[in-house]
């Protein structure tokens, strides 16, 4: 029988595969939703914005929904705004976005990062906002910050297409750009952890849907190797999508951890990761978690017990519109698994 | 209150508004436990309350739903619980001027594919209250808009098809207040799919929505 854990101990243990008192809860990317705004009186696009605003909205993981971890990082946009993108912030029921049809650069030259980087107000807000938590939550309750990694950055940058067919067309470049690129990951990844930071998520768009498993080995493993040995906390990469034929790969880079997309099942994950990486999920959002009933997220998060993934989340940032009682039924979800296999 | 104790008190959450625009744009949930229906919001802000009272008068007033002498609470029309109509209704009731008055008239509704207007009556037929679809206007076929309404009712509405004009509930009983709400949307069943999977879509972080998708 293991002894109970704080919310850090249970969340670290999981991210190294170790035992755990109970499984736990952790999304790496973001439980925001308009009800959690509203109750916190914290709306979007200002809770992106404002540290104060955004640690409020980030504690309701905690303090409603008794999650293991808090992650204040919500979109994915912060970095691309602080570089010079061209940004909609959108209102209160949708996410902020670069516009990407408006690229701010064309070739690995143009990359530069600003002298003002980490104290632009978009950077300095998730920083600030990881200081407040620390101080609020003490250190039984990990932060999970979020940095950017290069090849979704190239796509805000360069914009999707451009970016994609030059990888075709000229190899050598889209690494010299994915190298000059990481170091915002950096820069960003290290000042979260300096401000206190427990976990970092590593989002990377190479998604199932633009890009295959050679395509990841071919112009990511290496960085995200290398991310692993540099960065001085777990990482958890996260790509959207069909993954599964670049799961060996990821296995592979040294990294804590993959958040993975419900087109994958759990137990297929499972196989391809061969133990050599915990996973991260990977309850469906747009169907389940948005629009299903309490008991249909119960059963997902069986499924992913049953295949032995180590830490149960949403498989993305959940849809703004989710409704509180489908997040309650994560946890609980948890409780009567355990309660099942212990009887 | 605390979201557990939300999901004890009001039950499970049927509809969700996330940006009511007469009211600082706070999100407003419809709940149901047994056949009381509370319409519900987190939000904090002075005013809150009589604002949810209101929406709830909305329901009663345009849906014929039974008020509660409780703040925030009503029952289903006569016990029938049909959840689209109800979802149809409570988002017309966030999103409509406070000023607007119900239409007690005859059930009418002008086609916006043709210029016909469609009228939908009913009349207790033995065991059963069965509703016609009737047209008035210029068209070749009217028949045919008709049996498209009378889809449109069976699609949101979980009616049953009685004859190519005609319909009727589950539970046999007269309903006006469905056959009212229902009648906009029954209309264009494509255009209402269309609005819905475009609500569905917002505030969905996806391969998509971010635009990292073919």
């Amino acid at each position: 029988m293991i002894k109970q854990m704080t919310k850090k101990e249970r969340v670290l243990a999981a991210l190294n595969r170790l035992e755990v008192d109970r499984p736990p809860v952790a999304n790496p990317t973001s439980v925001a939703t308009v009800e959690m705004m509203d109750l916190v009186d914290a709306p979007f696009p200002e809770a992106c914005r404002s540290a104060e605003l955004n640690a409020r909205l980030a504690a309701t993981e905690i303090t409603e929904f008794d999650f293991d971890a808090i992650a204040p990082y919500f979109s994915i946009i912060q970095e691309s705004s602080a570089i010079g993108c061209e940004m909609q912030w959108e209102q209160k029921d949708n996410w902020p976005t670069v516009r990407m049809s408006n690229p701010i650069w064309k070739t690995s030259s143009d990359i530069k990062v600003p002298s003002d980087f980490l104290n632009h107000p978009d950077v300095k807000v998730i920083t600030d906002s990881i200081r407040i938590l620390k101080k609020e939550f003490g250190d039984d309750v990990p932060i999970i910050g979020k940095t950017m990694g290069p090849w979704t950055l190239a796509y805000h940058v360069f914009g999707v297409e451009t970016f994609l067919l030059g990888s075709v067309d000229n190899p050598d470049e889209t690494i010299k750009s994915l190298e000059k690129l990481q170091e915002f990951t950096y820069l960003f990844g290290e000042a979260q952890v300096d401000a206190g930071a427990d976990v970092l998520t590593i989002p990377d768009h190479a998604t199932g849907d633009l890009v295959s498993g050679q395509y990841y080995q071919k112009f990511l493993q290496d960085i995200h190797t290398e991310m692993a040995q540099r960065f001085t906390v777990p990482l958890i990469l996260h790509i959207c999508g069909r993954t599964v034929d670049r799961m060996p790969y990821i296995a592979e880079t040294g990294m804590h951890a993959f958040h993975f997309d419900s087109k994958n099942s759990p137990q297929e994950a499972m196989d391809a990761v061969n133990n050599k990486i915990a996973l991260v999920g990977n309850i469906n959002n747009p169907e389940t978690l948005y629009s299903k009933e309490a008991d249909d997220v119960k059963k997902e998060v069986f499924e992913c017990l049953n295949a032995g993934v180590q830490l149960i989340a949403p498989e993305c940032a959940i849809p703004l519109k989710t409704k509180a009682e489908n997040l309650v039924a994560i946890n609980e979800g948890i409780t009567d698994w355990l309660a099942e296999t212990n009887s | 209150m605390k979201v557990s104790d939300v999901k004890i008190k009001f039950g499970k959450c049927l509809e969700l508004v996330s940006m009511d625009p007469n009211f600082h744009n706070i999100s407003v949930g419809l709940f149901i436990k047994k056949d009381i229906l509370t319409v519900w919001s987190y939000s904090k802000k002075e005013g809150v309350e009589s604002r949810l009272n209101q929406i709830r008068d909305k329901m009663v007033e345009f849906g014929g739903l039974s008020h509660l002498d409780e703040d925030f609470k009503m029952t289903v029309p006569k016990g029938a619980l049909i959840e689209r109509p109800l979802k149809f209704l409570f988002s017309q009731c966030v999103e409509m001027s406070p000023d607007k008055k119900s239409d007690k008239g005859i059930i009418t509704a002008k086609d916006n594919k043709t210029k016909l207007t469609f009228t939908v009556s009913g009349s207790q037929q033995q065991d059963k209250y069965i509703y016609t679809v009737s047209a008035e206007g210029e068209h070749e076929k009217p028949g045919l808009r008709i049996r498209a309404v009378v889809g449109g009712f069976i699609k949101y509405g979980e009616c049953i098809r009685n004859d190519v004009d005609s319909f009727h509930f589950p539970d046999n009983n007269a309903h006006e207040e469905y056959v009212r709400v229902l009648l906009p949307y029954a209309r264009n069943v494509s255009a209402v799919e269309q609005m819905l999977e475009a609500s569905d879509q917002a505030g969905q972080m996806t391969t998509q929505s971010l635009g990292f998708s073919q």
